[in-house]
């Protein structure tokens, strides 16, 4: 039944190599210098990071970001497929973006995970994420109607008594073409519009919109539109969307040039052909970004959405989400955990140090309590953290905070074992046993014990996996697999080494 | 070298048990008191919700012009404090900050219409299902050609619920084959906002009856002609760039930003409360397994006694319940049933072996048997917990701290409180076998 001890010792031998050829990617991977990575190609760095530990988000920095898709505003077929197209969505909006390995997936039924490691600009990324991105072109009512409808707005206001320095004549600045309105009186302008009686003078084929902030003429200022209700194309005529510099108002102004679709470019001509001279409004998530006058029919389906004074950074995230496409509904963030660079790895150095000093602390107590078969425990123990690394890399399990803390406690429990069989011989001997039979008899009796005390703690273990997230999960893990691991070294490697030692003939006795 | 080597140890665990009991139900009582004084665990946003932003400032703060800041951007109850030098800070808005933000009405999810099956009635029914995401719905309305003025919808459950079914009944007196009627829904939730309108068509098909499979026309005759609102997508985005406007001079880093919704704070609160009993009954199961139901029931017992023990400690020293203490908790719930698994291995041998000893004698050679291995255990686990506790840094130390009280009252426990409680029911309720 028991091996052969050669075997045994050749089992061990062939575990310990392949977990430190498996560990030197580890290695490598983590000191590798800046120069190094500018001389290898990326697939060859991908290779080896790809075989190396992977640091969860705690660790290495990174956004971990579980959003909601808000199905609230659909109907009951719209809502069926929202999340799966959103997740779609967010994944080409996330891959343009240029982050290593993102996570994205479905969690439950409509929720989404989303991974993003590494140094990332959160703003910009929330920027990405966050937008639903509907694009919607509308013509802008003549400027005469709208300041029909302010008057009668005002003289509305007049009849039901409303606070009287609120009249849209005071509070919007009509320059002839544009409406504007200055911060301070957006939210009086939004409450007057919500009145009831305000609400029913609005055409019925027409809505309010707001404008972007802006800076125009050293303030800060927003635009008030009226368009037509009924959108003339939308998001999905977009085939191409291309950032850019240079706008007929402005050379340095950035801009997303736009290429649409067969269809919609024939619509987009008609509808430009048909309203020369009139504006039409380009609104995203029911804000109008732009507001440019069609000055003749444009047949080959281009068109651009100047941004301003904006960055070019700004029009390559336009450009970007246009591409991707609309969400089929907003996105809200419901959970977020995102840790910086820096003390990701002040977490690693404390995490680092807290292992080294415990261990050591273990190894020197454990080595002058049982002397030599103390030092066989340690051994053991070296070697049960080196196979637990190699076998997180191996099965590209994610390294936590709390999996550090995993090791550490895995320290203590592994030496667990190899105490209760110490004790196990220690009394056998008291017991006017040979140092031999002590030994077997030792091993053989606390077998079982070590063994129902391990599945406790791996039942617990499992447990976690199942209902952690993210660090916790990298904990379970941890905990789990050193578990599983201490089996292997507590038990079978210690017992080579007595076996091996009291093979020898001249063998008497051994400090325990 | 070793003290124990050639002797046992003699120590009496089971003679003084009363006296451990009423210690154990003390620290219990301490333990609950201090809850229940501070009502409750101290709960972190992981279980309340809320918002944690760790911040770097590259110039030094003073904490009160931070205040200041946090408070210009509308959290009157946030938590600051300094982070180990005066340019890192903490700030810690907990609750639901969704609250005030409810901007958007109820929408109308779902209509059915149900014909009265009895030939002659003469009126149909509308059943409508409304639904808020953060307020709850305070009434349904309804208008349509047939009525003059705008009617209330009796909500059939009135609980505040953020998803509320409404009917009303509609008189057949003048319809005719192939009718059509408009109905326009509408509902408003108690943060007064009204939602938008939707359109419900039903036609009669056939003569004074209606169909069940009316033509359900879903049309938005939106009734607040604005814009439809956006959704808030971050919601620490406001308090950050409040900061940044703020300290326009100083340059702001985020080295951490914690944000749980309301929502899924409720949802890890019931989850923590699942796993935490799932582990336990899972201990239950394999110990009796294993063992007898009785070490089951003193083990599961003891972990009771152990966890509330371990959170009495966590209250006292106003720590915060969080996910990570969970964990530990999880974790201190399979050290201790090791603890308890290895005594009562020892026992099972021992009643084999000595047949003709008391079961008392039994228990406590046992007790003194495993003595040496508790310790040694129990104390290389702690030296690498407090190495853990001092050297891991901020976010592990609650963690260690959790598992170090954990293991010291686990240890204690399955010596102290498990092999005695076993030992007073076989005193008690002798099992047949023995004898």
């Amino acid at each position: 039944m028991k091996l052969d001890i050669k075997w045994r010792v050749l089992i061990v031998a062939l575990v310990l190599v392949l977990s430190i050829y498996q560990l030197y990617f580890t290695y490598k991977y983590y000191t590798l210098s800046n120069e190094d990575k500018v001389k290898m190609k990326p697939e060859e760095i991908s290779r080896l990071k790809d075989r190396s530990i992977h640091l969860g988000l705690d660790l290495q920095g990174g956004m971990n970001l579980i959003l909601e898709v808000d199905k609230t505003q659909l109907s009951k077929e719209e809502a069926g497929g929202a999340v799966d197209r959103a997740l779609e969505i967010l994944r080409n909006r996330i891959d343009q973006f240029g982050v290593s390995e993102p996570v994205i997936e479905k969690q439950g039924s409509n929720r989404i995970n989303i991974q993003l490691p590494g140094v990332v600009d959160r703003e910009r990324a929330k920027m990405l994420l966050g937008k639903t991105a509907q694009l919607e072109f509308r013509v802008v009512a003549e400027n005469d109607i709208f300041q029909k409808l302010i008057e009668n707005i005002d003289k509305c206001l007049d009849d039901i008594k409303y606070e009287e320095t609120s009249r849209l004549g005071i509070l919007i600045d009509y320059n002839g073409s544009d409406f504007i309105v200055y911060p301070e009186n957006i939210q009086i302008i939004k409450d007057i519009i919500a009145i009831d009686e305000v609400n029913k003078l609005i055409p019925a084929d027409y809505i309010i919109m707001w404008g972007r902030e802006k800076e125009r003429e050293g303030t800060t200022n927003t635009i008030l539109y009226l368009v037509e209700k009924n959108p003339v194309l939308k998001g999905d005529a977009i085939l191409e969307a291309i950032p850019g510099i240079g706008t007929s108002d402005n050379p340095y102004g950035v801009k997303v040039q736009l290429t649409m679709n067969k269809t919609a470019k024939n619509k987009w001509a008609s509808i430009t052909g048909s309203n020369i001279g009139r504006r039409i409004a380009f609104s995203l998530d029911s804000i109008i970004v732009s507001a440019p006058v069609v000055r003749e029919r444009i047949p080959s389906g281009n068109t651009e959405i100047s941004m301003g004074n904006g960055t070019i950074n700004d029009a390559k995230d336009l450009a970007i989400i246009l591409k991707a496409g609309a969400l089929p509904a907003p996105v809200r963030i419901v959970e977020e955990r995102s840790v910086g660079p820096s003390l990701g790895s002040d977490s690693i150095n404390q995490g680092v140090k807290s292992i080294l000093y415990g261990a050591i602390l273990v190894f020197v107590f454990i080595a002058i309590y049982y002397m030599m078969s103390g030092l066989i425990a340690d051994f053991a123990m070296i070697l049960n953290l080196t196979i637990l690394l190699a076998t997180l890399s191996l099965f590209k399990a994610t390294l936590t905070l709390p999996g550090i803390a995993g090791l550490v406690l895995v320290i203590g429990t592994a030496i667990d074992a190899n105490v209760l069989i110490f004790e196990r011989i220690k009394e056998e001997i008291a017991s006017g046993k040979t140092m031999k039979t002590a030994i077997s008899t030792g091993y053989a009796k606390s077998f079982t014990t070590i063994l129902d005390a391990n599945l406790t703690s791996l039942v617990t273990a499992i447990i976690l996996y199942w209902f952690g997230t993210g660090p916790i999960k990298g904990f379970a893990i941890t905990l789990g697999l050193g578990l599983i691991v201490s089996f292997f070294t507590a038990i079978f490697v210690t017992r080579i080494i007595f076996d091996l030692l009291t093979s020898n003939k001249n063998f008497k006795r051994l400090s325990i | 070298m070793s003290f124990l080597k050639t002797k046992l140890p003699e120590v009496p665990f089971t003679k003084n048990r009363k006296y451990t009991y009423i210690l154990s139900l003390i620290l219990i009582l301490i333990g609950l008191i201090s809850m229940f004084v501070k009502g409750g665990l101290e709960s972190g946003i992981d279980f309340t919700g809320g918002i944690v932003l760790q911040v770097h400032f590259d110039k030094e703060v003073h904490i009160d012009q931070l205040r200041t800041a946090v408070k210009d951007a509308g959290y009157e109850n946030a938590m600051i404090q300094k982070y180990g030098t005066s340019s890192d800070f903490l700030i810690k808005i907990q609750g639901d900050y969704e609250k005030d933000k409810d901007t958007i009405g109820p929408v109308i999810t779902e209509f059915v219409t149900y014909p009265n099956p009895t030939a002659g009635e003469k009126s149909v029914a509308l059943k409508v299902r409304v639904r808020d995401d953060k307020s709850a719905i305070k009434n349904i309305f309804l208008r349509s050609d047939i009525y003059s003025s705008v009617q209330e919808v009796s909500a059939i459950d009135k609980y505040d619920m953020l998803d509320e079914y409404g009917t009303i009944t509609v008189s057949v007196e003048n319809f005719t084959k192939d009718t059509i009627i408009d109905f326009y829904i509408f509902a408003t939730d108690y943060s007064d906002n009204v939602g938008n309108e939707k359109k419900i068509q039903i036609q009669i098909s056939k003569d004074k009856k209606i169909d069940s499979s009316v033509i359900t026309e879903w049309a938005d005759s939106t009734l607040t002609k604005t814009e439809a609102k956006a959704t808030v997508f971050s919601p620490s985005e406001k308090l950050i760039n409040n900061l940044k406007e703020f300290f326009s001079e100083n340059n702001i880093r985020i080295d951490k930003e914690e944000v749980v919704g309301a929502a899924m704070s409720k949802e890890l609160q019931l989850k923590s409360l699942w796993v935490v009993l799932l582990g336990m009954l899972a201990i239950l199961v394999y110990v009796w397994f294993r063992f007898t139901f009785r070490f089951g029931v003193a083990s599961v017992l003891a972990i009771f006694h152990d966890v509330i023990i371990t959170l009495g400690f966590l209250s006292l020293t106003g720590r915060e319940m969080s996910i990570p203490i969970i964990a530990a908790l999880l974790t201190l719930i399979g050290y201790s049933i090791n603890d308890s698994i290895i005594v009562s291995d020892r026992i099972r041998e021992n009643i084999k072996l000595m047949r003709k000893d008391s079961y008392e004698h039994i228990v406590n050679r046992s007790l003194n048997q495993v003595l040496g291995r508790t310790l040694i255990t129990s104390g290389t686990t702690l030296i690498v917990l407090i190495s853990l506790f001092i050297f891991g840094g901020t976010v592990i130390n609650n963690f260690a701290f959790t598992l170090i009280m954990g293991i010291i009252v686990g240890t204690y426990s399955s010596d102290f409180i498990v092999a005695p409680l076993v030992l007073d029911w076989e005193l008690k309720y002798p099992t047949k076998k023995r004898g």
